[in-house]
C-alpha cells in the first residue's frame, strides 16, 4: 500500500511538472495577442493577426475595439474624452485605456517592461 | 492517505504560497488614472494596498465633493488630517526648495485654462490674472503648525499626490512584512525590493512623439520612486498653438521650458513627484542647478528638441538610448 502512495505522489508531482512546463514553452498563441479587460475583468484575449471588430459594453459604457493589419484600436466609444479613440492603432508598448469606461488593452509584446512611464 | 493527501497540500501550499514567485496583480481607477498593483505576497496584502490608494484618493481628491481638499477649498477653511497636512508639509517644502516651480496653490490657474473640466481654453488676460493673485504657496507657511487650516486660494494635490499614495502604498505593505512589490500608478512607479528571481526592474520612458512606446529604459534593483512629468501627457489646441497642462505658476501659462519630459528617481515618492513638475517647469539650466545643491534625487531630462541628458546617479541605469551624462 505505501509503495502505491508514493507512485500517486511521484504521478502528481509529474503532472504539476508536466502542466507547468506547458505554460512556460506554450502558454499562449505564439503571435502577438492583446488582452482586453472591462472593468477588472479580462473579457477576451485578441490574436493580433486575426482581423475583426468587438463591442466592449460594460455599465460604464461602451467601447468598439478593431483589430487590423496586427494592430488595435478603439474605434468608437461613448465617453466625453475620447483620448481611447485617439490612441493610434498599436500592438505594443503602454496599454490602451478608456477611463470612464474602465477599459484597459494590454499587449503580450510590451511584457519586456515592467511599465512605460510618461 | 492522510499522509499522502498532506503532502499533497504541502506541495500545493509550496507551488502557490503567499511569497510565491508570482505576484499579486490588481488593477484599479484611481486618482483619475489606471493604477498597477503588483505585490509578491498574499491577497489581503494587495487587497491592502488597493484599499489604502482608494483611501487617500477619497481624502486629496479636488473634484470628489466628499474629499477634505474639496471641503477647504469650498469653505475657505478645514480641520486637516494627519495625511492631508503631511502631504501639505511635503508640497511646500518642494515649493520652497524649487522656489515656486511646484505650488499646491496652483488650482486657480489649472480652472481657469478649463484643466479640470476637459473644457480647456486659453483664458482671457482678466481671468488669468484674477487667477494668478490666488497663486502662492507662500501665503501657506503662517498656518503649518495647526491642524485647523484656513485658506483665501485653491489647493490641488495633482502634482504630488499620486507619489504621495506610492509611498504611504509601500511604506503599508512594507509594514506587512512584504518584501517585493511594484506599483504603476498613472505616470508614477515605485518599487519595494528587487524581484524575486534577481532581475533588474525594466521601467520604459515614454517618447514624447509617441507616448505609447519608450524612447529609453530604466533598469535597476531595489526600492526606488520613478516619475515622470510631461507636456505631451495632456494639452489641446487652439488657433494652431499648442498648449499642454503643466503650468507655470509664476506667468500663469504652460511651461515653456524647452523640455519634452523630465524623469525623477528618488527614495521619496511624494518628492519624486512634486520635483518632476517643477524641474519640468525650471528647464534643464535650473533644473540640473538644483540637482548639483541636492543629494535626493536624481533626473532623466528628455529636451524638445530630441536630447536625452541624464544626471550622473540616473546614468549608469539608463540604457536602450543614446545620451549625454550631466556632471556634477
Amino acid at each position: 500500500m505505501k509503495t502505491r502512495y508514493w507512485i500517486l505522489l511521484f504521478a502528481l508531482l509529474a503532472a504539476v511538472c508536466a502542466l507547468c512546463s506547458y505554460f512556460f514553452f506554450f502558454g499562449g498563441t505564439s503571435g502577438t495577442t492583446a488582452t482586453v479587460v472591462s472593468d477588472g475583468v479580462t473579457v477576451m484575449t485578441l490574436d493580433l493577426s486575426v482581423d475583426g471588430e468587438y463591442r466592449i459594453a460594460s455599465d460604464y459604457g461602451v467601447n468598439t475595439i478593431r483589430v487590423a493589419n496586427g494592430r488595435v484600436s478603439v474605434v468608437s466609444a461613448d465617453c466625453p474624452s475620447q483620448d481611447c479613440v485617439h490612441h493610434a492603432p498599436a500592438n505594443s508598448g503602454a496599454p490602451i485605456v478608456c477611463l470612464p469606461n474602465r477599459l484597459v488593452i494590454t499587449f503580450s509584446s510590451s511584457q519586456e517592461y515592467d511599465a512605460i512611464i510618461g | 492517505m492522510k499522509k499522502l493527501c498532506a503532502i499533497s497540500l504541502l506541495l500545493v501550499c509550496l507551488l502557490c504560497g503567499c511569497a510565491g514567485s508570482a505576484p499579486v496583480e490588481r488593477d484599479i481607477f484611481a486618482m483619475d488614472t489606471l493604477m498597477l498593483i503588483r505585490v509578491w505576497g498574499c491577497e489581503d496584502d494587495a487587497s491592502a494596498a488597493v484599499s489604502e490608494i482608494n483611501r487617500l484618493d477619497a481624502l486629496l481628491s479636488v473634484t470628489n465633493e466628499n474629499s477634505e481638499i474639496f471641503a477647504l477649498n469650498r469653505d475657505g477653511e478645514a480641520e486637516l488630517s494627519a495625511d492631508t497636512y503631511d502631504l501639505l508639509v511635503k508640497a511646500i517644502a518642494v515649493s520652497r526648495r524649487t522656489d515656486g516651480a511646484f505650488d499646491p496653490t496652483v488650482y486657480p490657474l489649472v480652472v481657469a485654462w478649463g484643466f479640470t473640466k476637459d473644457e480647456q481654453h486659453v483664458p482671457t488676460q482678466e481671468a488669468l490674472d484674477a487667477a494668478r493673485s490666488l497663486v502662492g504657496y507662500e501665503r501657506l507657511e503662517s498656518d503649518l503648525d495647526v491642524t485647523y487650516f484656513s485658506i483665501d486660494g485653491k489647493l490641488d494635490f495633482g502634482g504630488i499626490a499620486k507619489g504621495y499614495a506610492a509611498q504611504k502604498a509601500i511604506d503599508l505593505l512594507q509594514s506587512r512584512g512584504v518584501e517585493t512589490a511594484f506599483l504603476s500608478l498613472g505616470g508614477n512607479v515605485q518599487t519595494l525590493g528587487s524581484k524575486p528571481d534577481g532581475e533588474k526592474w525594466i521601467v520604459g520612458i515614454a517618447d514624447p512623439n509617441t507616448p505609447s512606446q519608450a524612447i529609453a529604459c530604466l533598469r535597476f534593483t531595489g526600492s526606488l520612486a520613478l516619475v515622470t512629468s510631461g507636456g505631451y501627457q495632456r494639452y489641446f489646441d487652439e488657433n494652431g498653438v499648442r498648449y499642454h497642462h503643466i503650468l507655470d505658476p509664476k506667468t500663469g501659462y504652460p511651461a515653456d521650458s524647452g523640455l519634452a519630459s523630465v524623469t525623477v528617481l528618488a527614495h521619496d515618492g511624494a518628492l519624486a513627484d512634486g520635483l518632476s513638475t517643477a524641474l519640468f517647469v525650471m528647464g534643464m539650466e535650473k533644473a540640473t542647478a538644483l540637482w548639483r545643491e541636492s543629494d535626493d534625487f536624481e533626473a532623466v531630462f528628455l529636451t524638445e528638441d530630441g536630447g536625452i541628458f541624464a544626471t550622473e546617479g540616473a546614468a549608469p541605469l539608463l540604457t536602450d538610448c543614446d545620451f549625454t551624462v550631466v556632471e556634477r
